[in-house]
């Protein structure tokens, strides 16, 4: 179903817009929203209508587009702080001015004159690709062949994106429709169409860099509720463990259970503290290979797996010198690894750390990552004041020693691996068993399942009572159990069963989140 | 501009209600123009004059017309073409602030006209360029209004109108006329000027607002406002309204208070309160003029304060009020006319800058910001002044929009060569501008997106005003002005930046607690002008009444001072102040007397003149093991607290808790950046991790708590900042878990220096009690797994609330000490010191307490009886100041071998018993030389300890031992010889 309409708005969006522009007659307040209630009926209706539209991510840059070209763009909301740009609505003969048609028209053709009044306001974001966004996700986004792949190059403006010296798109969102853009925060991943431009990124400054900037038709923030079935998910729960066991982490199944609860967890609620924990796989071998900085396998598993999963090698230099919260300096916010959208995973490697000083960047840089961790939150640097920002990012660690060196994680598993599977810790990305596209879909959709479930799981009345008569009972046999240790083993018993895909903790699924945790303890020397 | 004939003022379309007396001013002052100007002008002014500037403008000007001198020269001076020709952009009526009158093609040639007049004086000598009346030090010229208005003829003319009138009855020594003040309202709307601009009604552009009417509206208002007006409008509003003592008081006229205090302090700024406009009746329309257009309507007001000025004065003189007789009243008039006087309207709602959009343009706002930068002083051009390198014909071109038009040809008719008009800079005129950035507070961004900012230029007074970190609320006009693409090039781009000229700032309002105003130099905050921020007592009752929340604020002030009557006060407070977190009172409360504070004592206050400052901050310490929540704690007064900075010991270097040295990107001078202690100047400063703090840090937190600034030298600057701070700091035990068994000291490895710079010192320790289990097991299974969590659900203050109770605590309370708290509190202090004396089994005093705990108990007992919102430290005060150190004490300073307290502890780092020891050790080693085998030779060091070892029931300490002998060194009794193992103590003979 190819509309006309559609094909009109790919081939000349600009025409599209002045012919509305032309027929409209309503308050000229309110022809952005109009504009984009259009374009969304348009192109947003369905995921068939969309995909028409050329994609802007990696593979397909900037550059390789002709301005004023149609996109769309999947992209993380990096900075909303920039002020908000006054652009000149109408011109002359009646003709829509917004959009970058005023903005981009050579000083020659400028209007003689203009009314005060015809100013009007777009607000301005930059965006960036998705970070960690794995590449089976960005081409399901793209839904096309990659004929045409043109690797992108690291774009101007690269502190903007949270890993530092990587390929990705960076650029300048301009929405006119303000009161759908107040709504927009810094890490939502937002899936904008729109018309795409080159300007220069600072009007108000000299000598400001020429940046892509992408004039907003319409725009849909990414829900995360695409609901899946879940009753073929049941089975994929073992089938997974035992893949990822057997994959990456050396045959141990323990582990890879662990792993699976971690990636089942979320930030549900806010108000009492119950984020999720984080997690470090102990015990974890250096590679034997040559090369050091080798990824775990576990990283493309992982990857295979997760929309978003960012993998961290740790290293003294890299903590010393790289960001890892946001910092606003010169009023441009300054970007870092930490600054991820929800929902994603980071893998942090301990085995490249070496001995050496830590600076007090690094100390400040792990010092986030423990905030994110303990609070789920990040904190933004600002001149004279510092900002919070929710966070929802499950972390693992894997380290070499007996506990993390820089971390405090809720969950340490020791990794024991089956003399057989050892050398699979370590293997390029082609090694790695697929367990066949199906499968893995499979897998993919257990993990959101389980995602979603995990926060609606409830507990019973009668399930409560047990757990505090029992508290209290361990607490009287073994006086250095703790508060910590109750709130600890009560998470535990969620995410378990947020694991299984059931709705609510039973006495059942609390003593086996007991015996699992138990055996977990005693691994830890 | 040859001379039609005046136009007569019955044409006035103006009803002056005050125009009794005016046939007889009228003809005067038309017989006045008729005369001969030379002598009209050499009768007003002092003859030499005639070679200044102002008196020879003055001459051609009254050569050019026959006007009254006076008249003309200020006809003159509004008649100069106020805008340069403009740029298509502005192109006229494109502009809705254009104003018709001040049509560019006319005024030009006007220009020429009078410069090419050959009855001017040679055309070489600048002082007769028309355009200088431009420089005349009365003109009112603002670099917030760029407005054409202030200079049209109309306004001007009103003025001297007025003044005029006055002058001449002067000069005629005609009392008569005198009376008749008014008698100037017929020039109101004359249009005196021979005018080839024939425009009778001066409207604003593109409405039918009358600007004549206006300023009459103003005028009534200056003349009419009384607070009673005010106070019915808040009824109307359902504000708490202030009851005036006396019906009196309601019935002042406010405004002539103001100007008249204007007068005796030589400010020339007022601040007004739109508020007020709008509860006075007749100005209701006002308000809207003002605010949609204050680029007309504020130098109108600023023509009518001046004209009321001078009127006021006039009368004043008439009454011959004290210090306006005779001369002295001449004088003052003489200098009001000098003088640029300037309305600042403020008081309008304060909006969020999010919510600023294009049609706010040019219109009159108001938003709150935290300033992040502020440039340094950047000399703003007001006046170009141009002159031609072929004929030397000189212009002036005024700033336009921010914008100086350079002259592309040589007005001159004759000479008209193009390109060849050069800046003369030393003759340009500058005024002092500062561009400032704001930043939204964090209140105000929405959830989840990252603050905007906004730049703000702020003019004359208004410089320096604020400072980095300050929180303030700005009224000012929006702008927006197209951007150049390449400032070398002319072109526009069809972009615009928006920025503020801001004509009020109001300093640190909506924030949580205001800083501590004593921390600031007084008067040196103070934003110029009167009214708004009134000076005199009973002014700042009211005029804090009318500003900011208005009643709204007056409002809460009676809820906190209902607040302050409960009984239960101090417990409702500390319970509020954590509400989450469970027990810990006498923590909190400590904490919480912390927060109000001891009111600083200042030499200076005294009459010393910047004596030395009594710090009145209150620190606390609070260590404990980990998580008893004392981060939590912390986190609590820091959004509490003014000027609250949180820091962790863990992360801060030196550089983030003090201040360093950057380059500014936008000016790329070096400035100054504080960090944390100084950001919270006048505030708290909330440190976790203390323990984890690196000892350089730490070296400067002992200036900081003693003197209360910070040294830094850095990068060729040398400078002293103030950090008068509270510190309120969290740091765990050494060993993580406290041991019981070791001294406070040894706990916690923090210099005592530092320790005992704290004025409360608490141990937060973890409790083993099996009640208490289960209570927290239910709570946390509450709190985990069902998802109605239940924090503190009884009576407690909301957070802002208790900040807002402070607040006003710290401003308005500043209590002093009764004589029969002093009483107690030399007696407490005493009972402190006895507490170890009097104990009959020591052999020697212990010091229990020091004149620093006695400081701060007269801190903490300032901080109580400032909660209890009383103006005297009562008995209860001192009290409950005393049992809290009593109860710090017990904690800190108990020395776990004796069990008693003891501050040497944390004075000295030795505690009681051990210096027992020492000196049991003293006496036995003394024993030892003196008699048996040493005597005369010594003793080896080795022998000596093993010896006293042998006598002693407990073991001998290495350390110990040899401190005791480092001692004993000292004071000469004996000596040591030798290294090592071959060490040798032996007996100084005589000693």
């Amino acid at each position: 179903m190819v509309s006309a309409l559609l094909i009109d708005a790919l081939n000349d969006p600009t025409k599209v817009l002045q012919e509305l522009y032309q027929e409209y007659t309503g308050n000229i307040d309110q022809f952005p929203a109009f504009v984009a209630s259009h374009f969304s009926d348009v192109f947003l209706k369905s995921d068939d209508t969309l995909r028409e539209v050329l994609p802007l991510d990696v593979n397909h840059p900037p550059e390789s587009y002709a301005p004023r070209s149609l996109v769309r763009f999947h992209g993380m909301v990096q900075d909303t702080s920039s002020s908000p740009e006054m652009y000149l609505a109408s011109l002359n003969e009646n003709k829509c001015g917004g959009w970058g048609i005023s903005q981009n028209m050579p000083a020659s053709e400028w209007p003689s004159n203009f009314d005060y009044c015809d100013l009007k306001e777009a607000t301005a974001l930059w965006a960036v690709t998705v970070p960690g966004q794995t590449t089976w996700k960005t081409e399901e986004l793209a839904a096309r062949s990659n004929s045409s792949i043109s690797p992108c190059q690291v774009p101007p403006q690269s502190h903007k994106f949270p890993v530092p010296n990587t390929p990705h798109v960076g650029v300048q969102v301009k929405i006119y429709d303000n009161e759908a853009a107040q709504s927009l925060k810094t890490t939502d991943v937002v899936t904008f169409i729109g018309i795409l431009t080159s300007e220069s990124l600072n009007s108000e400054v000299e000598s400001s860099p020429t940046v892509s900037a992408l004039h907003v038709l319409c725009h849909k923030v990414q829900s995360i509720n695409d609901d899946s079935t879940t009753e073929e998910l049941a089975t994929a729960r073992d089938d997974l463990i035992k893949w990822i066991a057997d994959e990456a982490l050396g045959g141990d199944e323990v582990a890879a259970q662990w792993l699976v609860l971690e990636l089942s967890a979320k930030v549900y609620n806010r108000a009492t503290p119950l984020l999720p924990p984080s997690i470090t796989l102990s015990r974890f071998p250096v590679s034997t290979s040559a090369s050091s900085s080798a990824l775990p396998t576990l990283h493309h598993v992982l990857s295979d797996l997760l929309p978003q999963h960012l993998t961290v090698p740790l290293s003294l230099d890299l903590l010393n010198k790289e960001k890892f919260s946001p910092e606003s300096k010169d009023e441009d916010l300054h970007s870092g690894y930490l600054q991820v959208p929800h929902g994603t995973t980071l893998l942090l490697t301990e085995n490249n750390v070496r001995e050496g000083k830590l600076v007090e960047k690094g100390v400040m840089n792990i010092r986030a990552v423990q905030e994110v961790m303990d609070a789920q939150t990040l904190e933004y640097s600002f001149p004279f004041s510092k900002f919070s920002f929710p966070t929802d990012i499950v972390t693992i660690v894997l380290c070499e020693g007996r506990k993390s060196a820089f971390f405090q994680t809720g969950i340490v598993v020791p990794l024991e691996t089956t003399p057989s599977f050892e050398t699979n810790l370590y293997k390029t990305k082609e090694q790695v068993k697929s367990p066949g596209a199906a499968k893995l879909a499979a897998y993919r959709s257990f993990i959101a399942a389980a995602r979603r479930c995990f926060g609606t799981v409830d507990i019973a009345e009668e399930t409560s009572e047990h757990i505090r008569e029992d508290f209290v009972r361990q607490r009287q046999e073994d006086k250095s159990m703790t508060a910590e240790d109750l709130i600890h083993l009560m998470k535990v018993a969620r995410l378990l069963a947020a694991s299984m895909l059931q709705q609510e903790v039973t006495i059942d699924i609390w003593e086996k989140s007991k015996r699992l945790d138990a055996s977990r303890r005693e691994r830890s020397p | 501009m040859s001379s039609p004939p005046r136009v007569d003022f019955p044409t006035s379309d103006i009803d002056d209600i005050e125009m009794d007396g005016p046939p007889q001013d009228g003809t005067i002052e038309q017989s006045l123009s008729i005369a001969p100007p030379p002598q009209r002008l050499f009768l007003q002014g002092t003859p030499s004059a005639a070679g200044t500037p102002a008196r020879q403008r003055y001459a051609n000007s009254a050569a050019a017309t026959p006007m009254s001198g006076v008249t003309a020269r200020r006809a003159l001076g509004m008649s100069t073409p106020r805008r340069p020709p403009r740029t298509p952009l502005f192109a006229p009526g494109s502009s809705p602030l254009a104003f018709p009158s001040s049509s560019p093609t006319k005024t030009p040639r006007r220009r020429v006209t009078i410069d090419s007049d050959p009855a001017d004086s040679e055309p070489l000598a600048f002082p007769s360029s028309p355009a200088n009346a431009l420089a005349t030090p009365v003109k009112n010229r603002r670099g917030d209004i760029h407005s054409s208005l202030s200079l049209t003829p109309t306004a001007r003319r009103t003025r001297r109108g007025d003044y005029n009138n006055d002058f001449s009855d002067n000069l005629n020594s005609d009392g008569t006329h005198l009376s008749v003040p008014a008698s100037s309202a017929p020039h109101l709307s004359a249009p005196a000027a021979p005018s080839d601009e024939p425009d009778e009604i001066r409207a604003i552009w593109g409405t039918t607002v009358n600007l004549a009417e206006t300023m009459k509206l103003f005028r009534d208002f200056l003349r009419g406002f009384k607070p009673k007006y005010r106070a019915t409008h808040d009824r109307q509003e359902n504000l708490r309204t202030r009851t005036f003592a006396t019906p009196e008081e309601g019935e002042v006229i406010l405004y002539e208070t103001y100007m008249r205090r204007i007068r005796q302090t030589g400010e020339t700024n007022l601040n007004l309160d739109m508020v007020n406009l709008l509860s006075y009746p007749p100005c209701k329309k006002l308000f809207v003029q003002l605010q949609k257009y204050p680029q007309e309507v504020v130098p109108a007001m600023d023509q009518v304060l001046k004209d009321l000025m001078l009127e006021l004065a006039d009368e004043d003189q008439q009454a011959g009020m004290d210090g306006m007789q005779g001369d002295q009243g001449d004088e003052e008039i003489a200098d009001i006319m000098g003088k640029v006087y300037k309305v600042r309207p403020f008081g309008l709602t304060a909006v969020n800058m999010r919510d600023l959009n294009p049609s706010d343009t040019d219109k009159l706002i108001s938003i709150k910001g935290l300033v992040i930068r502020a440039t340094p002083v950047i000399p703003d051009m007001k006046v170009a002044f141009f002159r031609c390198l072929t004929c030397s014909h000189t212009v002036q071109v005024e700033i336009d929009r921010g914008k100086i038009e350079e002259p592309a040809r040589c007005p001159r008719d004759v000479c008209g060569s193009v390109g060849t008009m050069s800046l003369v800079h030393n003759r340009c005129e500058f005024a002092d501008r500062q561009v400032i950035r704001l930043q939204e507070t964090p209140d105000a961004v929405p959830d989840g997106q990252t603050p905007h900012t906004v730049s703000l230029s702020v003019y004359d007074e208004l410089v320096d005003v604020c400072k980095p970190g300050d929180r303030v609320v700005v009224t000012g006009i929006y702008r927006s002005v197209p951007v150049r693409v390449n400032p070398r090039q002319r072109t526009m781009k069809s972009l615009f930046k928006t920025y503020l000229d801001v004509v009020h700032v109001r300093l640190n309002a909506g924030g949580t607690l205001g800083l501590d105003r004593s921390t600031r130099p007084a008067g040196g905050d103070k934003i110029p002008g009167i009214g708004g921020v009134g000076d005199s007592a009973d002014d700042q009752e009211f005029e804090e009444d009318v500003q900011g929340g208005r009643m709204r604020k007056a409002e809460l002030e009676a809820k906190l001072i209902d607040l302050s009557r409960r009984h239960d006060l101090y417990e409702l407070l500390s319970r509020s102040l954590a509400p989450s977190i469970w027990e810990m009172d006498d923590v909190k409360k400590g904490i919480l007397l912390q927060l109000f504070g001891g009111t600083s004592k200042n030499i200076a206050r005294g009459g010393g003149g910047g004596g030395p400052r009594y710090r009145g901050d209150i620190n606390v310490l609070l260590v404990g093991d980990p998580g008893t929540s004392k981060s939590q704690i912390l986190q609590y007064v820091h959004k509490i607290a003014p000027r609250g900075v949180f820091a962790s010991g863990k992360g801060s270097s030196a550089v983030g808790l003090t201040a360093y040295v950057t380059r500014d990107p936008d000016s790329k001078q070096l400035v100054l950046e504080s960090g944390a202690l100084v950001l919270s100047d006048g505030g708290v400063c909330c440190i976790d991790e203390f323990d984890k703090m690196s000892d350089a840090t730490r070296s400067v937190l002992h200036e900081v708590m003693e003197q209360q600034t910070v040294s830094i030298a850095k990068a060729g600057i040398i400078t002293t900042l103030n950090a008068r701070t509270s510190i309120l700091a969290a740091a765990n035990p050494v060993e993580s878990k406290y041991n019981v068994d070791l001294p406070i000291t040894r706990n916690i490895a923090l210099p005592p220096t530092l320790i005992s710079r704290f004025d409360l010192l608490y141990l937060v320790l973890d409790q083993v009690d099996e009640n208490l289990d289960r209570k927290l097991a239910q709570h946390l299974v509450g709190l985990y797994l069902e998802d109605a969590p239940n924090t503190g659900g009884y009576d407690v203050l909301p957070l802002d609330e208790l900040s807002a109770y402070i607040d006003y605590a710290r401003t308005h309370i500043h209590p002093v000490l009764s004589s029969e708290a002093s009483d107690e509190l030399v007696a407490s202090y005493v009972s402190l010191r006895a507490i170890g004396a009097s104990d009959p089994r020591s052999s020697e005093k212990r010091i229990t307490a020091t004149t620093r705990q006695l400081e701060s108990m007269i801190r903490l007992s300032e901080a109580h009886a400032r909660m209890r919102f009383a103006a005297h430290v009562e008995l209860e005060d001192v009290q409950e100041a005393c049992r809290l150190m009593r109860e710090a004490i017990r904690t800190s300073a108990m020395d776990p071998r004796t069990g008693k307290i003891d501050m040497g502890l944390l004075n000295t780092g030795t505690g009681a018993g051990q210096r027992k020891m020492r000196d049991d050790m003293r006496r036995e080693l003394l024993t030892m030389l003196d008699g048996g085998a040493g005597k005369g030779k010594g003793v080896r060091w080795g022998d000596a300890m093993k010896r006293l070892g042998e006598q002693s029931s407990i073991r001998v300490d290495a350390a110990e031992f040899s401190e005791v002998i480092k001692a004993m060194e000292n004071e000469g009794v004996l000596t040591v010889i030798g290294e090592r193992d071959k060490r040798m103590i032996r007996r100084v003979e005589g000693a």
